[in-house]
């Protein structure tokens, strides 16, 4: 044995509120997971509409724009808040990231709200035909995934309101905004998908 | 090399030792919980791991018995030892088993076990999450087997294919029941994937550089990435099949525009790359125990690791070959049988580095490299009837034969099984501190080889023979009886080697040689901490200098400066492995029990009623509060 390397850590920070973290990468596994449902989805999607003579089927029609598009907006502008909430989690500004969470849950739930009239401006009922089940799916997924992250944010937003924050609290602040934007940005061709495709006849 | 149990004289000077009351700190900081009630708040990687591969051999063993009732009942012509029904719940309930809780969690046991000391961290990042995994494992084995026990077993084979197991033709709860049980494996499997990932990625030694991973590591990491991509198709055609038949939709039902051929697109693009999720982990094996066994590094270490990953991208372009049969266009076969003949390549890439590996070294004869040398051989003849079946024609005249069923066991088990066996003669040590029998070693595979070759040899004469898959029994005058009985008594001959690898673990758990830190010279770094090892694994988190740290020269660094007194992790950057920050994890908690009894609730009683999944996800939402309320409470 000759000279014993050492590396002496004890000056490295105990959190970090960035990529480096542990928890940003999970979260990031994460979307990657959810990512990949969404992907196959719309492979499902497209099979069935190949094998279709007719996308939607008569008897259905295309689904109403109005309802979604209005929503669509929504989303785009909850990215806003979202973003300013990954900041305040950043700047460890807890007064901040109360509030932004909050603003973030009501965007949400506004969202999920109007959620309901999207399901109702396709048309049809999920038993209807394969073009019903598919459009439900992807509907039903994305509403899934925003459920699973309203539920999160009320738990970090309540965790805020009665305990003092810590670093690893602003961090999962920002991750909830991080798994927002996912939200936000697979609703575009989720969107495309659902409410404009079927146009195309 | 004398005997194996000495002590390593680097004990004494294992740089990565510390003082005993620094050691006795990382013992209390990093403790689990004691008692009965105590086992339900274990989060340590290395008793999940455990619990993974002792459920996963369980499994087997009841696998293994289904495997025997088949054999029985067709040693003879017109058998009646299992009638029609039960036949078909047996071999869906040997696949289904086989495949979603034996071959898979075993895999993902062993990698949960070594790869974070293979990269010199304490524990994985997500540990109360990593308990989840394991309790959705275990759940969904329960409902699985409480079906079967019940006699309503599923039984439209592991796949599962529409219309059969749609409602028209299979009415019961059994196929619900096969539905949630993929579920719950799905999220088992995609937890430890996450686990896994993040552990390979962020948590390495210092030093330890992606072009320093342990070749196991990069399988390891190779699969849980395909794991990452390949669940969600199985997530898809589950939800689908799970939807048709209790909701109503029509995503297989073709007088209301939807498609039988759909489900067997969706579930290939999971089914296929889930083989080589078996298949991968299997070849890490493969090169630890080599490298160990010709105390050389493995010849050809880039070349190995692109071939790892080569083989998992063409892994999801190969689906298609398992649709030959239902008449695709002439293009898509075509494409499909070049990617399928194409994985051949990188396989042979990995075959020619471990050949080279051996030349001209002298191995260590021990059981591990003989498990080796056995799949050398058979995995080579499941690959070569692989590249065999990539033909459409060929496969199209033994398409749901016998002779399938030779090549996928071939595959699977001369490629993970024998790998798998050697594995845990070569790391038992590790775990347990004591040395498997040697003698009762030799036995095992020399029975296992025998037997498994016995079986399934005369299955591809079988197929040629005609003789399809999944018949519960056979005239006298196929002129198949003669083989069908050799297949039977050779599955007599595995199921003796089996027991004997039962009563090798079972009498060297008490009275096996001790092992010491490195029973074989090894290289990763797993074997510089104790067997077992500590609960937090490292005294010091070593630093590496090469890709055989045990054997550089000027032997491993250690970390300084980590406090004892908190769960802490040091963080590296993903590619060079320099430290960057330091990570408290959590301890142990009860929370990620109790949210898998609601969750698995939720999954379960669907079954029966589908307003369960609602009651189980209500449920499950104040248990996700507590869980974050309680993430402090060490």
């Amino acid at each position: 044995m000759s000279t014993l390397r050492t590396l002496d850590v004890s000056e490295l920070p105990d959190s970090v509120l960035d990529s480096r973290s542990l928890v940003w990468w999970g979260t990031i596994v994460m979307t990657v997971v959810e990512g990949m449902v969404f992907a196959i989805s719309i492979g499902g999607y497209f099979y069935l509409r190949m094998l279709a003579s007719a996308w939607p089927p008569p008897r259905i029609g295309p689904p109403a724009l109005g309802v979604a598009t209005v929503n669509l907006g929504i989303l785009l502008v909850s990215a806003l808040p979202a973003w300013l909430l990954d900041r305040a989690g950043r700047a460890r500004d807890a007064r901040k990231v109360k509030i932004l969470l909050g603003v973030n849950l009501a965007f949400g739930t506004a969202f999920l709200v109007l959620r309901y009239w999207e399901f109702k401006a396709l048309h049809c009922m999920w038993n209807q035909s394969a073009y019903a089940s598919i459009q439900w799916t992807i509907l039903g997924l994305h509403t899934s995934n925003l459920l699973t992250s309203l539920l999160e944010t009320l738990i970090v937003l309540i965790y805020a309101l009665i305990r003092p924050l810590e670093d690893h609290h602003y961090l999962d602040a920002r991750l909830d905004g991080v798994f927002w934007y996912f939200i936000v940005i697979s609703w575009i061709p989720l969107y495309v998908v659902v409410f404009l495709v079927p146009r195309l006849g | 090399m004398s005997s194996p149990a000495r002590t390593d004289p680097r004990e004494s000077e294992r740089p990565t030792a510390a003082s005993e009351k620094e050691c006795a700190e990382l013992a209390h900081t990093w403790r689990e919980r004691t008692g009965t009630l105590g086992l339900l708040f274990s989060v340590d990687h290395k008793t999940i791991a455990k619990r993974y591969i002792v459920t996963a051999f369980v499994f087997f063993l009841l696998g293994g018995l289904e495997a025997a009732a088949m054999r029985l009942q067709l040693a003879r012509p017109e058998g009646r030892f299992l009638n029609p029904d039960l036949y078909d719940q047996v071999f869906t309930m040997h696949g289904t088993t086989m495949m979603f809780f034996f071959a898979v969690p075993v895999m993902l046991g062993i990698g949960l076990y070594l790869v974070p000391l293979m990269v010199g961290t304490r524990n994985v990042p997500f540990p109360r999450l990593n308990a989840v995994g394991y309790w959705f494992y275990l759940a969904g084995g329960l409902l699985l087997y409480g079906t079967f026990f019940a006699n309503r077993g599923p039984d439209a084979g592991w796949f599962a294919y529409v219309p059969l197991s749609g409602n028209a033709y299979s009415s019961g709860h059994g196929m619900d029941a096969w539905v949630q049980i993929i579920n719950f494996t799905e999220v088992s499997a995609l937890i430890v994937a996450g686990s896994l990932i993040v552990t390979a990625f962020k948590q390495r030694a210092p030093g330890m550089s992606l072009d320093r991973i342990p070749l196991f590591v990069w399988a390891i990491l190779v699969t849980m990435i395909m794991i990452v991509f390949a669940m969600p198709a199985v997530i898809f055609a589950a939800g689908s099949l799970n939807s048709d038949r209790s909701l109503g939709t029509h995503f297989f039902n073709p007088a209301e525009g939807g498609d039988a051929l759909l489900w067997q697109h969706a579930f290939w693009f999971f089914g296929h790359p889930e083989v080589y999720i078996i298949f991968l982990p299997a070849l890490g094996m493969v090169s630890s125990i080599l490298s160990a066994a010709c105390r050389r590094p493995i010849f050809g270490y880039t070349a190995m690791v692109l071939a790892l990953v080569a083989t998992a991208f063409l892994g999801f372009g190969l689906w298609v070959h398992h649709m030959f049969a239902v008449g695709l266009p002439q293009m898509g076969e075509a494409f499909f049988t070049a990617a399928s003949m194409m994985i051949a390549i990188p396989t042979g890439v990995q075959f020619f580095c471990w050949i080279a590996t051996l030349w001209g070294s002298r191995p260590r004869f021990e059981p591990p490299l003989v498990f080796v040398l056995g799949f050398f051989f058979t995995f080579l003849i499941g690959g070569l009837t692989g590249v065999m079946l990539a033909s459409v024609p060929v496969d199209l005249q033994v398409h749901d034969t016998y002779f399938v069923v030779a090549h996928f066991h071939y595959v699977l088990i001369g490629g993970a099984l024998f790998p798998l066996f050697g594995g845990i003669y070569h790391w038992f040590p590790k775990v347990t501190g004591r040395l498997l029998n040697r003698t009762l070693g030799f036995w095992n595979f020399a029975l296992l080889f025998v037997g498994f070759n016995l079986t399934f040899f005369p299955m591809h004469e079988l197929g040629f023979h005609g003789m399809p898959r999944r018949i519960y029994t056979y005239g006298p005058d196929k002129g198949w009886n003669g083989l069908n009985l050799a297949a039977s008594i050779g599955a007599a001959i595995l199921g003796v080697a089996v027991l004997l690898f039962l009563i090798n673990v079972v009498h060297s758990l008490r009275h096996g040689a001790r092992a010491g830190d490195d029973p074989w010279g090894a290289e990763s770094l797993e074997w510089a901490t104790s067997s077992p090892p500590p609960v937090y694994n490292f005294a010091r988190i070593p630093i590496v200098a090469s890709r055989s740290p045990l054997w550089d020269p000027e032997g491993l660094g250690a970390v300084t400066g980590l406090p004892t007194d908190k769960r802490l992790l040091l963080v590296s950057d993903p590619l060079d492995a320099e430290p960057s920050h330091r990570e408290e994890v959590p301890g142990p908690s009860v929370n990620p029990f109790l949210i898998s009894v609601t969750m698995s609730l939720g999954l379960i009683g669907s079954v029966f009623w589908l307003w369960w999944a609602v009651i189980g996800a209500v449920a499950s939402a104040p248990m996700a509060f507590l869980w974050y309320w309680t993430e402090e409470d060490r």
